[in-house]
């Protein structure tokens, strides 16, 4: 028979089941760790919750690789696209068990909009009395956005799958840069600094909460959850008010710092850990990431002093730079209030805020958004483009980048560039569009929807639990295909549609 | 390992980084105000 390099029904579904399955059982086990706080504070409603929802989401992944049987043939592209998508989607059904049996949210819809949130480090939240949840829970809440960072497919490559053609799945997760030839050592070195960073990051904010006058134990808690988020770059907070909470500016220096670090390039991380220091000068992402992280600020600073809201420098900086590198690095944190964006924030900071939103952080790292690299290649291609017709016909242009390697800009680079971004603006236009037809002012329509897009997490008001079912649920698929880069998405949706067309 | 611990070190020193050029940034806004 002849392929037509498309899934065909029947073999090709059991691939990407079998490979969900084992996603979702690993998924699954990883309830043990909440369960096992839950236990250990004696807190037995949480530890059954966790025990029943574990059980659950376990027993569906062994039901789903029971039914597809072990594949006799490596994974495609497309298949590590669908297998992508349809693991994210269970992953967020079955996530969500606990919240619901919780009782923390209003319905199973704001469970698994908190679930999608984390997974897809966006951190916008609709759950009830975040100040009086407890320890088990806040431990999954942030365990979900820790994972969601580095890409839950990762983590079943790391542990559960050992097949060849894992790098095709690998790639489905927005997650297109190999760091050692080896998929699954690649893995393996995104969890070696993800799990580092987690010990010197939590250590670095637990003294900081403790100087400040935190109770030893409660501080070993919240550096943790606080790292995890940061780290992420998600923006949950354990307390309501996110990091208002703390009134502490060095710890929201220290873990803004730790949300930048955690939105550059794995590559880039592992070129500096193995002493490629040139890196910092030359890597086309990281410098495009300072100038736009810089010119940003100039404007929201500009943008502040002239509304006059904040009038010291350690204000200014400390409210208007810690917004504005929650919004690049697309973490949420926010030392404001929400409703105080548009209403003190003036025109030209708000809107410095929203396209920083939509600018997000790197390739391959925990961050959504455009990306950095993407911004610098279509920005390096305008510049050739204009560099052509200055010279003579007859000319040859090459330009010269460097990103993980050396390479020459082509056509096909700029295109995928320009086509994620047109994609990401295009998702933002609907987002915005939607929002303003339920009667939400432009100004918030557009700051809640490049929020969204950007896996970001900021918020300017709409987003809350009274919130129209359908808004809610526009918001679940806007961050999971902006987590998902589209591809992943588009491919799932266009096969179940042909696949339903073929009946 | 050691090398490990510089990257380490540099990314944060880095990040630490982002920080001094901000208040830098600041600081000419409100001289050109």
């Amino acid at each position: 028979m002849i392929r037509r390099g498309w899934l065909s029904y029947g073999q090709d579904w059991a691939l990407v089941l079998y490979y969900s399955g084992r996603v979702t059982i690993g998924f699954g086990l990883l309830m043990a760790i909440p369960m096992l706080v839950g236990i250990a504070q004696q807190d037995w409603y949480d530890a059954c919750i966790f025990a029943f929802s574990g059980g659950v989401t376990v027993a569906i992944g062994y039901v789903l690789t029971f039914i597809a049987g072990r594949p006799n043939r490596p994974a495609q592209w497309i298949h590590g696209l669908v297998i992508t998508a349809v693991a994210w989607l269970l992953a967020m059904l079955l996530g969500a068990l606990p919240y619901e049996l919780s009782g923390y949210y209003l319905s199973y819809l704001d469970a698994i909009f908190d679930v999608m949130s984390g997974l897809t480090t966006t951190g916008l939240t609709l759950i009830q009395h975040a100040d009086r949840i407890s320890d088990a829970l806040n431990t999954w809440r942030f365990l979900v956005t820790y994972l969601g960072g580095q890409g839950i497919v990762v983590m079943a490559l790391t542990f559960f799958v050992n097949e060849s053609g894992a790098f095709k799945i690998y790639v489905g997760e927005a997650k297109d840069e190999r760091l050692l030839p080896n998929v699954r050592s690649t893995a393996r070195a995104i969890w070696r600094i993800s799990l580092l960073y987690l010990v010197v990051g939590s250590f670095i904010l637990f003294i900081s909460l403790v100087v400040w006058g935190f109770p030893p134990v409660r501080a070993i808690w919240n550096a943790i959850w606080m790292f995890m988020s940061a780290w992420s770059t998600g923006g949950f907070a354990p307390h309501s008010e996110n990091i208002l909470y703390y009134h502490d500016p060095f710890f929201e220096f220290a873990a803004t710092s730790i949300a930048i670090v955690g939105s550059l390039n794995f590559a880039f991380h592992y070129a500096l850990w193995q002493g490629r220091w040139r890196e910092i000068r030359r890597d086309l992402e990281f410098v495009t990431f300072v100038i736009t992280v810089n010119v940003l600020w100039a404007l929201v600073a500009v943008g502040l002093i002239h509304t006059g809201t904040y009038t010291g420098i350690v204000e200014l900086v400390r409210m208007g730079w810690l917004n504005l590198v929650s919004a690049h690095t697309t973490t949420g944190f926010s030392n404001i209030y929400a409703v105080q964006f548009p209403l003190e924030w003036g025109g030209l900071a708000f809107l410095a805020v929203v396209i920083a939103m939509l600018f997000g952080g790197s390739a391959t790292s925990t961050a959504g958004g455009f990306k950095a690299i993407r911004i610098g290649t279509v920005f390096r291609a305008i510049q050739e483009d204009i560099r052509r017709l200055l010279m003579p016909e007859s000319a040859v242009i090459k330009t010269h980048l460097h990103h993980v390697e050396d390479f020459i800009l082509n056509d096909t680079r700029v295109r995928g560039a320009a086509l994620i971004i047109l994609l990401y603006l295009a998702t933002f236009g609907t987002g915005a569009l939607v929002l303003t037809m339920y009667g939400y002012p432009l100004n918030q329509a557009l700051f809640e929807a490049a929020s969204v897009t950007g896996n970001v997490g900021l918020s300017s008001g709409v987003t809350s639990a009274t919130m129209a079912p359908l808004i809610k649920v526009m918001f679940i698929g806007m961050m999971w295909v902006g987590r998902l880069e589209f591809l992943s998405v588009f491919v799932f949706v266009t096969h179940v549609i042909r696949g339903v067309v073929r009946r | 390992m050691r090398a490990w611990i510089a990257g380490m070190a540099a990314e944060l020193g880095l990040a630490a980084g982002f920080i001094a050029i901000a208040f830098a940034i600041a600081a000419v806004a409100i001289l050109l105000r």
